[in-house]
């Protein structure tokens, strides 16, 4: 039997990058998300799957709208269409999935939930249990069923197992007891990054998101598709994003001219981008010459000639040991201040005075607790500045 | 570090240049005029100087082009280095191991950063170089910062004069994204289409709550379209009953007239459909009928007579059949009958020519035939005739070509002579001959082995015994030695300067302790807790001695009320010095918070040194040498270590190689030994005996070869003689196969051939005979034939028949009869059809009138009215049926109507007739109630157009991808305002810090500089105190005090020299000297000023290196009055 394992879609999700500042990739990214699942259910259908497997987060908790329910349905009946039967769970986005407020979602689609927490497809049983809240504290391993004797077991979890950066905990389940519970494969959901473990014969497959949402994402983008032979559950990646998201370092401390910058930069941008996909790149400077801005005025000139690069952000700071106290004077002073209590106080205020006007939503991205962060990027601000505008 | 000269060895347009830059005597300043026109290659020393110390820049070099590659360009110079003294360098172009000491060896990078202070090649030029645009640019920037005390000081030491413009920039961008107040801020507009977009998605989006809300609005108003929608059912349904119960009236009266008219017509059942017509036509139709039978009786009495007046001919059908046959015969491809005229005379001439072709035969026979043969045996087909032909040519060929092979075959045998030497397989001997002499020589590998050897021995000469354990062990990599030297290097220099501080410190604090002391020793320095100490004393002594009353109570008493009066006196006396005190008390706890971050900061350095020497000795042990070897030595160990390791490796794998060139040689003599074995004999070198067999071999090889090939032509020959002569046998048994019945005279290849043309004359004259022969034949027997013929026609006519007689008008007169016959058999059969015909027509139509008469008698049974004409009668009926049949019909409509209506409702409504206001009274009640349910109708679509809209609607990712892109750019953007802001406040106070810790050292050095350069204009500059900070502020000999940026531009760049002057010397006072390059400074200064800032210069070199570049020779003379000690070096183009 063969398998396409994904999950965490996150369907109406928009793509957070000041790349789609482009007007052109705004217009082909705006619906990112909802083309990456259609190209899922294709992929389903040109690999010959029998059954679509989808771990929780289909839809996303911030973009509740039936019109996307309605979109999935449709790609669902496709797939049915094609003799591909789906499983799915809910998970901790997942409301639009509630059966008993929108109705069941069609025929070859299947919603496991408690009571209805397995079902038996060609021989192979998948057993899922879907979430009822948005917050669960508690494993959910001891309620799902005991394998089935004589058959394949899949079963369908969404879980942040033993925790994972940048993810809440969520059903929290340990990876040991998982994967002893006598399931033939897992297919996982929650966590973005995608990943796979095998012990004793399971194989637990963490899909990833298929569609980077921002840069902390870019490690997903891809589905899984997994062959249940009777040598075990093999398995197999494939990309399918729209939009992929890159880091380059430049080192820009032997450039002495914009044109050298110019140079290094079309060398290193052009190398991206070569497979057909969109790539949003974020480019980290090491220089002495050229703040930020400067960078991204000369980043976004060299990108007119290169198609399919897109600039997410540009960060530029001294190369390594220039800050260092004991060469520049200055900086040692503005060391010694940042860490005057006067001064820290009044960062502080800054923080919180920036903080206070921005939308309600966005205020908890600007901690005071980022404040080391931010005072090295300003010291790293006005020594560039300075050597930028003070060569004389 | 001092220059002490340069070598320009191979580099730009120099080759082995040097500009030696001469000690000052003792005491003198150290200032060096670099002097030379534009183009003399000033700028190219002051970049070979900064790459000798940096190292060459990346990339294409400007200098490297033509033949002159990157790797040979060639700097050098001499440099004093502190704890080194005089130290020659050079730097090439090498990517690593450019710096090399003077005989081109590489040595460590460290030789030199230990004395650049960190400092790399941008900090060089800015700090420690200044040129005419610097100093523009410098003075522009003056005015910018607004005499900001610490932007100028801090340009003076770092030779970066931008900072008031990097500090704006800076919070410029940060007002672009926020600034209180302000409008058309980024954040502004940012967060103005943020509510924009929430709004319009609020609207867009299909919430489950939205759509339950418009899926029960939609539900309510299709209920209320529903109750609407039936009440105007029921009221249509009630109109249709109405309706119904009119017609129902109407009718009834129309039907009442109908049965009253019925009432005078006759009885009986309805007429069939078509009666009536029936009727009609049959009455026509027997009238018709009795006209045609009269025709018909007169037409058959006709026929009757016509046929008594042709009976038929007995004879003619014989004479036709023998007429026919007659006319089916054919002579010479056509009918008998039309050849018949000219048949005899034909005949005639056939016989002649058949008779002159049987003549012509026999001549063309006698030619070539045997005696007594005749002419038919040598007649030939043309196929037979060929085919002698081919072998009588065949025969003649054969016989030629045998003669030619005799011949060749004839000429090859005396030619071929005696069977030479056999040569020998020689083949194996050549390989094993051509594999020794491949492997023979070792001379090559032997040299290599004797080489390596050496190196190796020569390599590992000067190592301790177990330096192969140590390398086996594994070596430090270079990065480690570096880096551990580079530590400990660094901390060394650090260390000797923080303990300079640090003494100094000790001093300030020790003095601020002594100052502290001293106003604490002071009895009016006491303070309130100490008075209220006195007080509590003196209350105890009270209270003692009010307890006691005795003298040594009152004694105590008595001085604990002194001391707590003298305190209080002392207190209230001491304000000033308490004030005093404090200030002495802070300075103490400043001076000591100063000394003691000195101190830690000297222990870190010290622990940190500390560190780099065990490392040191750590990586000493691993190189195999003493623990406490200098770090400076370890890279060299190292490397000599490498190379030994390198040299033994190299050893072992020549002397590997050499062996086994050995056992391929021995292995290859043996083979040709083998191989020579019965071939070759005699003593000496077996290879050069095996290539002499080898040469010997070819010769022999050679003769045998080229008389073998002889003796194989020969024998093709003879072979080929053979072939024709059985090719010749063949021939002629074929002539003789095929001559052998022919009675031909002679029989031989060229007779034979020689008779052919008269044996196809033969064959041609026996054709034409036989021809002719066949045709005369044929036509007698067709003569014949029609005679007979001829007298059969006469008998069945009954004439005589002679052979005389002409047969072919016997033929004609038989034809006639047979045509007369044929005519009366047609006019008698013809009659005799119609006859039949038209009997049978009459038999018909008499039939036909009977049966009309008997249906219109029918047609009248059972109905009333039967005394009537028949026409009559009918269409009385007709009439009758045709009141019934409207009556009925009008019945149908009636129940049809009420059928159609509500029974109950059409009741109601039929007692209300009759009514002529029913109509109209309906008609508004259906009006009323089609209004309403339209009302509802249009809710109920307007609902659904609602909710399906919602569906339907477009879809709102472009706004949400939107949302998403502003709140990332208002994420990013607060976060770099934040960055800005806080860059911009920490620069500021670090300004601020700045000019507090170089004023005291600087400020001095700025003012004497400035006064000395623009004296008399200028007589002070000093600092003045205002609400942001300090502010740098001139003071003219007027007195005037003039803020900075008020200042000329050229006071400006005198001004912004006299900083960087100042802060060379804090440098130099600090790291120690390092050549400062001053490269055509004094362009625009006036003589005046150019004399005293050269006098500055002069004070510059006092404490390092002043190198001064010009191309104004005014300049240099200057320089030579007002500084006298002052070397010149000249450059030429």
């Amino acid at each position: 039997m063969r398998l396409l394992v994904s999950a965490d879609i996150h369907l109406g999700s928009p793509i957070r990058s000041l790349a789609l500042r482009n007007s052109d990739l705004a217009e082909r990214l705006g619906d990112a998300s909802r083309e990456t699942f259609r190209g899922i259910v294709d992929l389903a259908i040109d690999e010959n799957c029998d059954v679509l497997v989808l771990s929780g987060d289909i839809f996303d908790s911030e973009q509740a709208d039936l019109r996307i329910r309605a979109f999935l349905v449709s790609q669902l009946s496709r797939a049915a269409a094609a003799g591909i039967q789906t499983v799915l769970i809910r998970g901790n986005h997942d409301a639009l999935l509630d059966h008993r407020q929108h109705g069941e979602l069609g025929d070859s689609i299947h919603l496991l939930r408690r009571g209805q927490a397995s079902v038996d497809i060609a021989g192979v049983s998948f057993h899922g249990l879907s979430f009822e809240s948005a917050h669960e504290e508690n494993s959910l391993l001891p309620d799902y069923p005991a394998p089935v004797a004589d058959r394949l077991n899949v079963g369908l979890m969404h879980t942040s197992l033993g925790g994972a950066v940048g993810h809440d905990p969520y059903a929290p389940c340990s990876e040991p007891d998982l994967m002893a519970h006598g399931y033939d494969l897992w297919c996982l959901g929650h966590i973005h990054a995608p990943s796979e473990r095998h012990a004793d014969g399971c194989l637990a497959v963490m899909p990833g998101i298929p569609q980077p949402r921002d840069f902390g994402e870019r490690a997903g983008g891809s589905v899984t598709l997994v062959d249940l032979g009777p040598d075990g559950p093999r398995f197999e990646r494939r990309a399918v994003a729209r939009l992929v998201f890159r880091e380059k370092h430049l080192d820009l401390d032997a450039c002495e001219t914009q044109q050298e910058v110019f140079t290094l930069m079309r060398d290193t941008l052009s190398a991206l981008g070569q497979d057909g996909r969109a790539v949003a790149v974020r480019l980290i400077a090491a220089t002495e010459r050229f703040p930020e801005h400067a960078l991204l005025d000369m980043a976004a000139e060299v990108l007119e000639d290169i198609d399919g690069v897109f600039i997410d952000k540009v960060r530029a700071a001294p190369p390594a040991g220039r800050l260092d106290p004991a060469i520049d004077d200055f900086v040692r002073l503005m060391r010694e201040e940042m860490c005057r209590s006067a001064v820290r106080a009044a960062a502080e205020q800054i923080v919180r005075d920036i903080r206070a006007v921005l939308p309600a939503d966005l205020q908890d991205d600007l901690a005071t607790t980022d404040l080391d962060d931010l005072r090295e990027d300003a010291l790293a601000e006005v020594h560039l500045e300075i050597r930028m505008g003070g060569g004389a | 570090m001092r220059l002490n000269q340069l070598d320009l060895i191979r580099y730009g347009r120099f080759r082995d240049r040097s500009l030696v830059f001469p000690r000052p005597k003792d005491g003198q300043p150290d200032v060096t005029i670099v002097f030379g026109p534009n183009e003399a290659g000033k700028s190219t020393a002051f970049e070979g100087f900064l790459e000798l110390l940096f190292g060459l820049k990346g990339g294409e070099h400007r200098y490297a082009f033509g033949a002159m590659k990157r790797a040979d360009l060639l700097v050098g110079a001499e440099l004093d280095l502190p704890g080194r003294g005089p130290t020659v360098l050079r730097r090439n172009g090498a990517r690593t191991g450019s710096l090399m000491d003077k005989d081109l060896r590489p040595v460590d990078e460290l030789i030199l950063t230990a004395h650049l202070h960190g400092l790399n090649r941008d900090a060089y030029e800015t700090r420690l170089s200044l040129n005419d645009e610097t100093l523009r640019k410098g003075g522009a920037a003056i005015a910018k910062a607004d005499g900001d005390l610490g932007q100028l000081l801090h340009a003076g030491v770092s030779g970066l004069s931008g900072m008031a413009a990097a500090l704006d920039g800076i919070v410029r961008r940060a007002d672009e994204f926020y600034r209180k107040g302000a409008r058309g801020t980024a954040l502004r507009r940012d967060k103005d289409r943020l509510i924009q977009i929430a709004r319009d998605l609020r609207d867009r989006r299909l919430t489950p709550e939205k759509d339950k809300a418009l899926r029960k609005a939609r539900d309510a108003a299709e209920t209320v379209f529903r109750e609407k929608d039936e009440a105007l059912s029921i009221a249509r349904k009630r109109q249709a009953a109405g309706t119904a119960a009119a017609t129902w009236h109407r009718i009834s009266g129309e039907i009442g007239g109908l049965e009253h008219e019925l009432q005078g017509l006759p009885e009986g059942p309805d007429l069939s459909p078509g009666t009536a017509d029936r009727i009609v036509k049959l009455d026509a139709s027997i009238e018709e009928k009795a006209v045609r039978i009269a025709e018909l009786k007169q037409s058959i009495d006709g026929h009757r007579k016509t046929i008594e007046d042709n009976p038929p001919d007995a004879t003619a059908p014989s004479l036709a059949i023998e007429i026919t046959q007659l006319e089916d015969m054919e002579f010479d491809g056509a009918k008998l009958l039309s050849r018949a005229d000219t048949a005899k005379s034909d005949l005639e001439t056939r016989i002649q020519e058949r008779n002159t072709a049987r003549s012509a035969l026999e001549t063309a026979a006698r030619g070539i035939a045997a005696v007594g043969a005749s002419s038919e045996s040598l007649v030939l087909t043309d196929m037979e005739i060929d085919a002698l032909g081919e072998a009588a040519q065949g025969c003649i060929d054969a016989e030629r070509d045998l003669a030619d092979a005799e011949e060749k075959r004839d000429a090859a045998k005396e030619a071929l002579g005696e069977e030479p030497e056999r040569p020998q397989d020689l083949s194996a001997l050549e390989a094993a001959r051509n594999a020794y002499t491949e492997v023979a020589d070792l001379s090559d590998v032997a040299a290599a082995l004797r080489l390596a050897r050496q190196q190796a021995e020569e390599s590992a000469a000067g190592l301790p015994e177990g330096w192969r354990a140590c390398v086996a062990a594994g070596l430090p990599a270079e990065e480690t030695l570096n880096a551990c030297a580079t530590a400990l290097a660094g901390c060394v220099s650090r260390m000797a300067t923080v303990e300079d501080v640090l003494s100094t410190l000790d001093a300030a604090h020790l003095q601020a302790a002594e100052d502290r002391a001293a106003r604490e020793a002071a009895p009016t320095a006491i303070d309130a807790a100490e008075t209220e100490a006195t007080r509590s004393a003196r209350d105890a002594s009270w209270h003692a001695h009010r307890s006691a009353l005795d003298a040594t109570t009152a004694d105590a008493f008595e001085a604990a009320m002194r001391k707590d009066d003298a305190a209080r006196a002392n207190f209230m006396a001491g304000a000033d010095e308490r004030h005093q005190l404090a200030t002495a008390r802070r300075a103490e706890a400043d001076a000591k918070a100063a000394r003691e971050s000195e101190r830690i900061k000297l222990e870190a350095l010290k622990a940190r040194r500390d560190e780099a020497l065990a490392t040191a000795s750590r990586l000493a042990e691993a190189l195999a040498l003493p623990r406490d070897t200098e770090p400076a030595a370890l890279k060299a160990r190292r490397k000599d270590l490498v190379a030994a390791e390198k040299h033994r490796v190299a050893w072992e794998s020549a002397a590997r190689k050499h062996a086994e060139a050995e056992e391929r040689r021995d292995g290859a003599l043996a083979t040709l030994r083998a191989a020579a074995d019965g071939i070759v004999s005699g003593d000496g070198d077996l290879a050069a005996l095996a290539t002499r067999a080898l040469t010997l071999r070819d010769s022999v090889r050679r003769d045998w070869t080229a008389w073998d090939g002889q003796r194989t032509a020969l024998a093709g020959l003879e072979a080929d003689a053979a072939g024709k002569e059985a090719a010749r046998r063949r021939t002629l048994a074929e002539l003789d196969r095929l001559t052998r019945a022919l009675p031909l005279a002679d029989r031989t290849a060229p007779s034979v051939k020689a008779a052919l043309p008269a044996l196809r004359i033969v064959a041609g004259h026996h054709k034409d005979f036989h021809r002719l022969d066949r045709r005369v034949d044929a036509m007698a027997r067709a003569i014949e034939t029609l005679k007979a013929v001829a007298g059969r026609l006469a008998g069945l006519l009954g004439t005589a028949f002679t052979e005389t007689d002409d047969p072919l008008e016997v033929v004609r007169i038989a034809r006639a009869r047979v045509a007369a016959a044929g005519e009366v058999d047609r006019a008698r059969q013809s009659a005799e059809t119609d006859e039949k015909t038209e009997t049978g027509l009459l038999e018909r139509a008499e039939a036909a009138v009977g049966k009309a008469r008997e249906e219109i008698a029918r047609t009248f049974d059972a109905q009333g009215g039967a005394d009537l004409p028949a026409l009559e009668g009918v269409a009385a009926l007709k009439h009758r049926d045709e009141l019934c049949r409207t009556k009925h019909d009008l019945e149908t409509k009636r129940l049809e109507a009420r059928a159609a209506a509500d029974r109950a409702l059409f009741e109601e409504e039929l007692a209300l007739l009759p009514d002529d206001t029913r109509t109209a009274a309906l008609e508004t009640l259906v009006g009323d109630a089609q209004g309403e349910r339209d009302m509802a109708r249009d809710h109920r679509q307007e609902a659904r157009r609602h909710h399906d809209e919602a569906h339907a609607a477009a879809d709102p990712s472009a706004l949400i991808a939107e949302q998403a892109i502003l709140r990332e750019a208002l994420r990013q953007g607060a976060r770099q305002a934040a960055v800005c802001r806080i860059g911009d406040r920490v620069a500021r106070e670090a300004l601020r810090r700045l000019a507090g810790e170089r004023r005291s050292t600087m400020l001095d050095d700025v003012r004497d500089a400035f006064v000395t350069m623009t004296a008399p204009a200028w007589t002070n500059v000093e600092a003045w105190t205002h609400d942001q900070g300090e502010k740098l502020v001139g003071t003219t000999a007027d007195g005037e005090v003039v803020h900075v940026e008020r200042m000329s531009s050229g006071t400006m760049g005198q001004l912004y020299f006299a900083l960087r002057l100042a802060g060379y010397r804090s440098f130099v006072r600090e790291a120690g000297p390092l050549p400062m390059i001053l490269d055509d400074i004094m362009e625009t200064f006036d003589d005046a000023r150019a004399r005293e800032a050269l006098k500055l210069c002069a004070e510059l070199g006092r404490e390092g290196q002043a190198i001064m570049f010009t191309h104004h020779e005014h300049l240099v003379e200057l320089a030579r009055e007002t500084v006298p000690d002052a070397a010149v070096l000249e450059m030429h183009r």
